[in-house]
């Protein structure tokens, strides 16, 4: 009797959180959408990553939200987007992205398509070549990960040194932090995300880049889906005023 | 470090049975933020924040205790911080130093708790001193069982990895590498998986804590100061688990189930590759794992037995190599040890000096 009125009582508890989180998600939908006035609101931004992370923890993808997500980005002066889900959801889908990025950058920019050249990557593909000065006015390199990109990428650069160290190319006292992440930067031509925006309830980072995420800035948003530009903007923004001390 | 029971309100009992009904995290890690800030809104002096602090911790660990959390893991020392002012350093060498000094004095009521301390880090970029005292108390509560307390000292995630990278570049072959092998030669490979991860003052970046293990951990980013963590804080977070957990455990299941068979897969792939060696290949050998299906053995069941065979040996290389690891560590925490231990008597083991 006793423990069936507490696990009631944690019952109510967990409902009235989530009936709490669903009211603060409610105004965030009827605000209306807005065309990004680029300049302006560069300038609310005491600082721009050079890498945001979007992770997707959620079932249902919108491809749409996604494309808008990147394409803004881009057009505030991000130069490295990842996108990441568990399962390579949005990886599979790579042409359906760059489909709607297209649309996407026709809505937000309108006729001055030319000036923003976004390329997608994935491992999949991988970067043939050499890492080309980013091109242009705004441009953007977009890399599709899943669960495959993060855990498995440092064991491989294990073997990789491993294999190094037997050849007498490294010594074992070489095997140090910068000298595994330029490897490790080198395989993938990603710099660490600066800012990691997650989308979905789940408070986890269920796998995403445990190298690069060191020093990176999570922000959680309660959905991708139907994210609107002033929220986003209020992220970075909220990324902008964050100060890190480096361990000092 | 750990004080007499405090008395509990009636509220925190309540809140206690209501929260012990759910899954209650069994590892909980927490970055203990914000000692500075705390000492400068108090206008107190840096020192006076990081005594706050360390109080803060005694108070938290008697809480997860009583929640029936049993294992703590806590940031106490990144290598980062040595880039502090030389005064901050010492004055944190000098704190660590008394706090440890009384943990081996109090030892007693360590056993009465039941608590095992472990040092997670690398160490030997400590005071001689403070190193002595830190094996000491590793060694003294070495067989606690009730709950464990990780100390990380001197540890960063990247360094933690990079020391694993260099234990296996030379303790086993390239190929015999995996994921769960890399993940046992981590200063972390003895704890439970980190359920839980709790950062203090509002910074929501992981600061080069548990990178590989909080993979699969349920994040709480608390606004308040670590020396302002109430009880009440910890069992907000406690509930923000338990809306987490059961979703995260069955993404962690999925990736576990996937990594086994990867590993079935390598260990293939490696049979294929060895007896093509023995006999010369009648197709291209150039691509020979991703067409097992052309491959040309006898009968499918003998491969399976080869396979099977080839993994019963690969574990039990690195079985051998871990035992060596971790013995080669064990060795090291006791040549630590000083020759005429500080605190009481501690005489059951016998001190190595290297």
């Amino acid at each position: 009797m006793r423990t069936l009125l507490l696990r009631f009582i944690h019952y109510v508890i967990s409902l009235g959180q989530f009936l709490y989180g669903l009211l603060l998600w409610l105004p965030v939908h009827s605000l209306t959408w807005k065309k990004p006035s680029l300049e302006a609101d560069r300038k609310l931004l005491k600082k721009v990553p050079a890498h945001v992370g979007f992770l997707v923890l959620e079932e249902d993808f919108s491809f749409r939200d996604l494309a808008n997500l990147i394409v803004w980005s881009v057009t505030l002066g991000v130069s490295y987007i990842s996108v990441y889900d568990f399962n390579g959801e949005v990886k599979r889908n790579s042409l359906l992205l760059q489909q709607n990025i297209r649309a996407s950058k026709e809505q937000v920019l309108g006729q001055d398509l030319s000036s923003c050249d976004i390329q997608i990557f994935s491992s999949s593909h991988p970067v043939l070549r050499p890492p080309s000065a980013l091109p242009k006015t705004h441009g953007g390199r977009v890399h599709l990960l899943c669960v495959d990109d993060g855990r498995k990428n440092i064991v491989q650069t294990a073997r990789h040194l491993s294999q190094m160290v037997a050849a007498g190319m490294y010594r074992l006292e070489d095997i140090q932090p910068s000298i595994v992440d330029s490897m490790i930067q080198e395989s993938r031509q990603l710099p660490d995300p600066d800012l990691c925006l997650k989308f979905g309830a789940l408070d986890s980072l269920l796998g995403y880049l445990p190298w690069h995420i060191r020093l990176s800035e999570i922000i959680s948003l309660s959905s991708h889906k139907g994210i609107t530009y002033k929220s986003f903007l209020s992220a970075l923004i909220e990324y902008g005023n964050t100060d890190q001390r480096f361990g000092k | 470090m750990f004080t007499q029971k405090r008395q509990k309100t009636w509220a925190q009992r309540a809140c206690e049975a209501v929260l012990t009904t759910g899954p209650v995290p069994q590892h909980v890690a927490i970055i203990m933020d914000g000692n500075r800030r705390f000492a400068a809104k108090k206008s107190l002096a840096k020192s006076e924040g990081h005594v706050k602090g360390f109080d803060k911790l005694a108070e938290t660990l008697e809480w997860c205790l009583d929640l029936g959390i049993s294992e703590v893991t806590v940031y106490a020392f990144s290598i980062e911080n040595f880039k502090r002012s030389a005064d901050e350093v010492a004055c944190l060498m000098e704190l660590s130093r008394q706090k440890f000094a009384k943990l081996l004095q109090e030892r007693d009521l360590i056993h009465q708790h039941g608590v095992c301390v472990r040092i997670i880090g690398n160490i030997s970029l400590l005071p001689k001193d403070l190193q002595e005292l830190l094996a000491e108390a590793v060694c003294m509560s070495a067989h606690n069982k009730r709950a464990i307390l990780n100390v990380c000292f001197a540890y960063t995630a990247r360094d933690d990895m990079c020391m694993a990278m260099q234990e296996l570049a030379v303790g086993v072959k390239e190929g015999d590498i995996s994921e769960s092998l890399f993940e046992k030669c981590l200063y972390t490979c003895h704890c439970r998986n980190v359920d839980l991860l709790i950062r203090t003052s509002g910074e929501v970046r992981l600061s080069d804590f548990l990178l590989w293990e909080s993979s699969f951990s349920c994040l709480a980013f608390v606004k308040v100061l670590w020396p302002e963590f109430s009880i009440w804080h910890l069992y907000a977070a406690i509930l923000h688990y338990q809306r987490n957990c059961s979703k995260i455990q069955i993404v962690r299941q999925s990736y576990l189930i996937e990594r086994e068979r990867l590993q079935r897969e390598a260990d293939f792939a490696c049979v294929v590759e060895e007896s093509n060696m023995e006999k010369p290949p009648n197709h291209s050998g150039a691509d020979k794992s991703s067409h097992p299906t052309s491959f040309n053995m006898p009968a499918q069941k003998n491969i399976q037995s080869c396979v099977q065979q080839y993994a019963a040996e690969r574990e039990q290389r690195t079985q051998a190599f871990l035992a060596c690891l971790y013995r080669r560590r064990e060795d090291y925490i006791k040549s630590l040890l000083p020759a005429h231990p500080l605190m009481g008597s501690k005489p059951a083991l016998s001190v190595t000096l290297s």
